[in-house]
């Protein structure tokens, strides 16, 4: 049977994972190969909202949703 | 010069210069340049996550700053106010340094754009440092309006052109009066010690300093330049004349022969 993955839009480019459950902080830590807890400095947006990081665990991802995962960078 | 501190959003600081972080050649000589400068607050973008860069950008840096976290590249109000609350989340403050640029060849602030987003902003309970022109009605509204700091530039971001309108700047400082620092466009230390002698309350920088040829001693140059305008500025400086005023009396010389 085919194996079938869903596909998200994680910092402009397609990101495939599969996942039973789409929740936000899943979601997040399967794209950054570790625990949350490691990357304290994240902030996160779905669909051009800032979603705050004591919700990532409730907000249930839709496909095709474009999600933004930023961080704090060079800059003057 | 007892006690002149610099109070931003209650807190205390004896460094009036802010330093962007950009451009560096590498991260020793940023390091070291941001260390020399004795400045407390740096400016940081917010960026979509590098998963490929070796290091995280917060713990590059050498010791802890107050992090004033900008909407550089925003065009839009929808931009400026996302990035402004992903800002916040992230770095766990209420500062902003808003950026709204009307185009990528000059970066010059769109000033209609920009009145209308710190306007949201500031409802939003951010403090506001507003990157704008240098028009004093413009700046003026954007004090009225709340924001923590009105900051015009001097010339277009990076272009190290300085001062270009002096009679702008002396307007601005006249009828704004909260604090006002000068952002982008300083070329060199005379052009911030010229700008803190005119009375603005500090001087916000990135190129002049890392696109030198030596960012450190030019990051020293440029922390002298503005403790020596303010300096100067708090000292009184004299009135011009158009005429002599004689520094050695007539009174005892020798009689004309």
């Amino acid at each position: 049977m085919k194996n079938l993955k869903n596909k998200y839009f994680i910092n402009g480019k397609n990101f495939s994972c599969e996942l039973k459950e789409p929740y936000l902080e899943d979601l997040i830590e399967i794209f950054l190969n570790k625990s949350i807890l490691k990357e304290p400095k994240i902030a996160v947006a779905v669909n051009n909202q800032m979603i705050e990081r004591c919700k990532w665990k409730k907000k249930k991802i839709n496909f095709q949703d474009k999600i933004e995962i930023v961080a704090p960078f060079f800059g003057g | 010069m007892k006690s002149d501190y610099l109070v931003i959003d209650g807190k205390k600081f004896n460094s009036r210069l802010i330093m962007g972080t950009s451009l560096y050649p590498n991260l020793d000589v940023m390091n070291k340049s941001l260390k020399i400068s004795e400045t407390q607050i740096i400016t940081v973008a917010i960026r979509r996550l590098n998963l490929s860069s070796k290091g995280f950008f917060l713990d590059q840096l050498n010791k802890d700053y107050y992090f004033l976290p900008n909407t550089a590249g925003c065009f839009t109000q929808k931009e400026a106010i996302l990035t402004a609350e992903l800002a916040r989340e992230t770095l766990q403050t209420n500062w902003i340094k808003l950026e709204l640029i009307s185009d990528k060849e000059m970066l010059l602030p769109d000033p209609i754009e920009l009145f209308d987003t710190c306007k949201s902003l500031v409802k939003k309970n951010f403090r506001v440092f507003v990157y704008c022109s240098d028009d004093p009605i413009l700046c003026k509204r954007l004090e009225d309006l709340g924001c923590e700091i009105v900051m015009p530039l001097v010339s277009p971001i990076g272009s190290g052109l300085g001062v270009r309108n002096e009679h702008n700047l002396e307007i601005i400082r006249r009828i704004c009066s909260g604090k006002i620092f000068v952002d982008a466009g300083i070329g060199k230390p005379s052009d911030a010690s010229r700008i803190m002698e005119m009375g603005f309350d500090g001087v916000l920088l990135n190129s002049s300093v890392a696109r030198s040829l030596d960012p450190v001693n030019m990051a020293n140059a440029m922390k002298l330049a503005v403790i020596s305008g303010r300096l100067g500025y708090k000292s009184g400086i004299i009135e011009r004349r158009n005429m002599a005023s004689e520094s050695t009396s007539f009174k005892g010389k020798i009689s004309n022969f």
